[in-house]
Order: structure tokens, then C-alpha cells, then sequence
């Protein structure tokens, strides 16, 4: 379980994540929308243990992503958006490493990966170096390396971006797949039917603030709208308006 | 579902060995790597051997000794013409070891061309009861051809001299007897002195290299991890930050080693090569003088790769970093030089000052002296204590968020 509480943080004057909070449960894949410059880059970094709250908390499976880092590291697997890939190293290489890091035995690894590149179809470019790879290839080996640890956390930013319609299908049940083993998965996407297909829950936030939250149900009912991307917009929209209140005071 | 690895089960120092591991799977790939750690070290050594190989020879000091009346000499081939003005000259230079062709007509654009190194030109006196006048051609702006000039100066004068003693002798007058002084001239080097003026240059070359050697590596995996949007996955893994930089630090002090030892054992090798082609020339500082100079390099290139590293942290991008970097090799190279022609006299103060330390070891060691071990156990913990200093410095700029904004 992945939990946010009063999350804030800030960049010289820009506030970026402001009193942010929501919790993604064990089982569910809980998808945080917002707009481009709302916060969902800098929580997730937050929830990596790459930046330091100003104040708030992030914890996964309960141990606090700062006092408790390494622990929570384990237990979190990250797909950010910039997949950052090593050139001069095979794809199999990469899991190596970060499975090694993880402290995966060897045998242990080795077949690991055999069976993630079996699951995730890069068995072709395995033992390929990454440089000139696609953008899908870059995005499978970026995946594995997330998943290598068998972390039962995980937070996708935008997992199937670049992806063909073949390997997104195959992503998405992937994720089902983890979601249905127990894994708690928090993902962003801008692509709203990837969200509809995938998402248990709902997270909007705009102005790094939470907007609102729900299941998909719950949202429609209480908007009543049927179209998730209209509810998007709305949430955003009021999500502007009340940012400019907080600034103007009012 | 792995329900999380225990987090004790994987100490430090083996976090570390798998980042060192991979940096150096990585960069052994890395052309870039490749020819700063394996090639550039060559290349000084190389410079300093055909600039040794080509002073000797343009010097050619066993013919100008043959002039002098000592060593066994080789023969300088002169261009001349009018020698027959001077009657007995061309046999007392032969005998000297001078051999002369035919001038050429244009002798002064052929010495200014390059074309001759120098060439004698002899006309007949100027006034009916003069001397012949005695030309020598040459060009002040080449040792090759200022060499056989003063040889050729040289035996003239002597000749000229041998020709006043032999008339003053038959009026019963001893030429020596009429000089004020008597004139010597004691040299305490020999022809070694050359040689020895380019085994000064090893120490900053290989001082040089010390801080070149890792330099693509160090930016690679910092500020071009960053640029590269691999450094963001990377500490999304469970490693202190402090484990990460040190695992490429490692990584970079190896290069550095290698890059250290080959230069090393470039210049003992070459230089060789340039003394057996040259006998007169003394013997270059041997291998045990080698090893000792890599020894005592140890803890500098700790402190090189540290500064690289604080560096190539603090920097925005890989360019900004390879500004730095890329300058950074000449600031102590610059002392070393400076050193290499006006060595101070090392003092306990000065051995404990890192760079300038290990200078005067190195500088020791080439004049065939040891350093005292004070001096180098002295020198060696201060110079380490100064690398974990910087690299401390380093480990807070890693760790500073802004890793993730510059660029």
C-alpha cells in the first residue's frame, strides 16, 4: 500500500505538491491524473526517496519513504517517464544490475529474467545493447527493470507511452495480471481509455492538490458525468479556479 | 510476489562492488574511455622519446668531441667552397672528421631554405697582403644547424691557432706564454646532461595523465547519467547515495591506474629504445624507479578522481563538466613543469603539500635519489585524507536534489 498525507513541496517559489494527500490500496491500480505541471512527477519522486518532503509524509507498506528509504525501496518498483537507459549495456545486463542491487541471489536472477522476458516479449533483444533500441523496446526493458525485484508496489508513469497497440494490450494485462496477484500499482497516463480500462481508482489533481478521488463509479455519480475525460477537465478546471482564489485570497 | 528482500541481507561494500562492476563493464565498451585510459598515455611518452632521439642526433656530440680532439667521433659533412685560399685547412679539418661537397651557389637562401645546415665559404683577401676571409652560413634557429657551425667554428680557431703557435714556435716564443690567463672549461655533466633535461619532463606528463585518465568516466556517470535520464531509475534503487558515487569512484581510480601504468611503462620503454640508439645518452630511470612513482601517484589519484568527481557533480550538464574537467589536468601539470626546470629544494612542509609532494618524490627518484620514508608516509596519508575530504564534498553535492533539475 502506497500512502500520501499532507504530502508538500516546493522549489524556491514554486510550490509544486501542496498538502497533497491519497492512499492506494493493496489489489487496486489507482491512477494519478492531473495536467501537465500539477505534481505527479515530484509526489512520485517523493515516493521514490529522491526528494524530501518540506513537510507531510509518503509511506509504502507502511515504512516512511525518508527515515525508512532503503526498506521502502525494496518494496517499490519505478517506471519513471524518462526511461534512462545505459547504451553500451544489454537489456539483460540492466536487469542484472538492478536485480543484483536489489540483492536477488544469483540463480535466482538469472531466472528472473528469463521469465520477465518472456512475460514482457524481449527475449528477441535480450542480449542486444540498448543502444538504438525503439521506444517500445527502451519502455519493456525500462519495465522489467521496475518489476525484476518482484516488488509488491509499483508506480508506472506513463507505461505504455510509445508503445505499439499490440505491446500496450500485452502492458495492460500485465498490470491486471499484478493487480490481481495483490501488487498495489499507481499509474499516470494522459491516454483517458487506457485509464478507463486500467484504473480501480481515481486520483485528480491540478496545482499539486488533490481534486478529487474515487472509484470510477463513485466519480460519475457524484459529477454526473459519464465521460472520463469530461470529469477530467472539470476536476482540472476547478482545480484552477480554486488555485486562483488560494493566490488572490479570496 | 515477493513480499521484499531483507534489506540487512546486502552489506555496503557490496552495493558498491556491483555499481564498480557495472561502471567498468560499461566503459571498457566506451571508446571514449577506452582512448583516454590506453592511447592518450602513449602519446607523451612518444613526444618525449623522438624529441630525445632528434636532439641527440642534431647535437651529434661525438662529432663536435672528434673537433675538440677527444672521442672517436663520426664525420660532418660541409658544404664548401674556396678552400684552397687557405692551403693545409681542408687536411687539418678531414683529419678532424670533416668531410666537404661543393657548395652550393645560393648559399645563404640554401641555409635559410633548410636545404644545407651550414656551409663554409672561404673568398680571397680582401687587401693584397690580407687573409683570406672565412664565411660560416648558418641558421641560429635550428639546432642542426648551429651544431656543425660551432664544430666547424671551433676547428678553424684551432686551426687558425695551431698555424699562429707553429710561426711564434720558430721564433723561439711559446704561443701559451702569451695568453693572461689560462682558460678551462669543466663541465660537470656530460653528454647525459641531455638526456636527463627530458627524464625531468616524466614527472609532469605522468602527473598530467594521473588527472586525465578517468576524466570521460567521471563525467559519464554523473552529470551524464543525469543528461541521460539514467541516474533518476538508478537511485530508485536500495543504495545510499554515497555507496553509488563510490562505486564509480572505484571504477575511475582503476582507469586511472591503467591509464598510469601504461605511461609509465611507455616512457621506461621508449626512452630505452631512444638510449639504445643512442649509447652517449644516459640510461633512463629504470623499472624500479617506475613502480616506485606508481606507488607514490597511489593516493594522488585518489585525490584526482575525488576532484573529478566534485566537479562533475556540482556542474549542470556534460558540457559545463567537460569545460571543467578538461582544464582540470593542467593545474597541477603546471607547477610539475614549472618544477621540471627549477626544482626546489624539498623541505618537510613542502612534502606534505598533496601534488607538490608527490613532485618532489617523483623528481627524487628521476635524479636517481629515494625519498625518505617520512617523507612518502607523510605525504601519502595528508594527500588521502585531502581525497576523502573532496570526496565527502562530493557525496553532499550527489546528494543534493538538484541532481535531478540540471540540464
Amino acid at each position: 500500500m502506497i500512502q500520501v498525507d499532507h504530502l508538500t513541496k516546493s522549489f524556491g517559489r514554486v510550490r509544486a505538491v501542496d498538502d497533497l494527500s491519497f492512499v492506494a490500496p493493496n489489489g487496486t491500480v489507482t491512477g494519478l491524473l492531473g495536467p501537465n505541471g500539477a505534481g505527479k512527477t515530484t509526489t512520485f519522486r517523493v515516493i521514490y526517496g529522491l526528494l524530501r518532503p518540506d513537510s507531510g509524509s509518503a509511506s509504502i507498506d507502511g515504512l516512511d519513504v525518508v527515515s525508512q528509504r532503503l526498506a521502502a525501496q525494496r518494496r517499490l518498483g519505478a517506471l519513471p517517464d524518462v526511461r534512462g537507459l545505459y547504451p553500451r549495456l544489454t537489456a539483460r545486463e540492466h536487469l542484472r544490475y538492478f536485480g543484483q542491487l536489489h540483492g536477488l541471489p544469483v540463480d535466482r536472477l538469472e531466472a528472473r529474467i528469463e521469465d520477465l522476458a518472456r512475460q514482457i516479449g524481449m527475449t528477441e533483444f535480450l542480449d542486444r545493447r540498448t543502444k538504438g533500441f525503439s521506444r517500445g523496446q527502451e519502455l519493456k526493458v525500462a519495465l522489467a527493470r521496475s518489476l525484476i525485484h518482484e516488488p509488491p508496489n509499483l508506480i508506472l508513469d506513463e507505461p505504455t507511452n510509445g508503445l505499439d497497440v499490440v505491446s500496450s494490450r500485452a502492458v495492460r494485462r500485465l498490470i491486471g495480471e499484478l493487480r490481481d496477484a495483490g501488487c498495489c500499482i499507481v499509474l499516470s497516463s494522459h491516454i483517458m481509455a487506457e485509464v478507463e480500462a486500467m484504473c480501480d481508482r481515481l486520483v485528480f489533481i491540478a496545482h499539486g492538490r488533490t481534486v478529487m478521488e474515487g472509484t470510477p463509479d463513485e466519480l460519475r455519480a457524484r459529477t454526473g458525468r459519464d465521460d472520463l475525460e469530461d470529469m477530467f477537465v472539470d476536476a482540472v478546471t476547478e482545480g484552477d479556479a480554486a488555485a486562483l482564489h488560494r493566490e488572490l485570497g479570496t | 510476489m515477493l513480499s521484499g528482500l531483507d534489506p540487512t541481507r546486502q552489506s555496503p561494500l557490496k552495493r558498491t562492488r556491483i555499481v564498480f562492476h557495472k561502471e567498468v563493464i560499461d566503459h571498457t565498451r566506451d571508446k571514449r574511455s577506452l582512448l583516454l585510459a590506453l592511447v592518450y598515455p602513449l602519446l607523451g611518452p612518444l613526444l618525449l622519446a623522438v624529441l630525445m632521439h632528434v636532439s641527440a642526433q642534431a647535437l651529434d656530440t661525438r662529432a663536435v668531441e672528434r673537433l675538440a680532439g677527444t672521442g672517436s667521433g663520426v664525420a660532418l659533412t660541409i658544404p664548401a667552397s674556396g678552400l684552397y685560399f687557405v692551403p693545409g685547412l681542408r687536411e687539418y679539418l678531414e683529419a678532424a672528421g670533416l668531410r666537404f661537397v661543393p657548395a652550393p651557389v645560393d648559399a645563404e637562401e640554401a641555409v635559410r631554405e633548410a636545404r644545407a645546415d651550414v656551409v663554409l665559404r672561404i673568398g680571397p683577401p680582401e687587401a693584397p697582403d690580407g687573409q683570406p676571409v672565412v664565411t660560416i652560413i648558418h641558421d641560429p634557429r635550428r639546432i642542426t644547424s648551429s651544431t656543425p657551425a660551432n664544430a666547424l667554428h671551433n676547428g678553424i680557431a684551432s686551426f687558425a691557432d695551431a698555424q699562429v703557435a707553429a710561426q711564434l714556435a720558430e721564433q723561439g716564443i711559446d704561443l701559451a706564454s702569451l695568453s693572461p690567463v689560462v682558460l678551462r672549461s669543466l663541465s660537470v655533466g656530460d653528454e647525459a646532461s641531455l638526456a636527463l633535461l627530458f627524464y625531468n619532463m616524466i614527472p609532469p606528463l605522468a602527473v598530467f595523465m594521473i588527472f586525465l585518465g578517468a576524466v570521460y568516466l567521471a563525467i559519464d556517470t554523473t552529470a551524464g547519467e543525469r543528461e541521460r535520464g539514467s541516474l533518476e531509475p538508478l537511485l530508485t534503487a536500495p543504495a545510499r547515495r554515497s555507496e553509488l558515487l563510490l562505486g564509480k569512484s572505484l571504477a575511475a581510480v582503476l582507469f586511472t591506474a591503467v591509464t598510469v601504468a601504461i605511461n609509465l611503462s611507455a616512457f621506461r620503454s621508449l626512452l630505452g629504445i631512444v638510449v639504445w640508439q643512442n649509447p652517449e645518452l644516459a640510461a633512463p630511470p629504470g623499472w624500479a624507479v617506475m613502480v616506485s612513482m606508481f606507488l607514490i601517484a597511489l593516493p594522488l589519484m585518489l585525490l584526482a578522481v575525488s576532484i573529478q568527481m566534485a566537479i562533475a557533480t556540482c556542474t549542470r550538464t556534460m558540457k559545463e563538466a567537460q569545460i571543467y574537467l578538461g582544464l582540470l589536468p593542467i593545474m597541477p601539470a603546471l607547477p610539475a613543469m614549472a618544477l621540471a626546470f627549477a626544482p626546489i629544494s624539498p623541505s618537510p612542509q613542502v612534502a606534505v603539500i598533496p601534488v607538490l609532494g608527490q613532485l618532489v618524490q617523483f623528481g627524487r627518484l628521476i635524479s636517481g635519489d629515494l625519498p625518505t620514508p617520512l617523507e612518502a608516509v607523510s605525504s601519502a596519508i595528508i594527500t588521502s585524507l585531502f581525497a576523502a575530504l573532496v570526496f565527502r564534498f562530493a557525496i553532499g553535492s550527489f546528494q543534493r536534489e538538484r541532481q535531478f533539475f540540471a540540464g
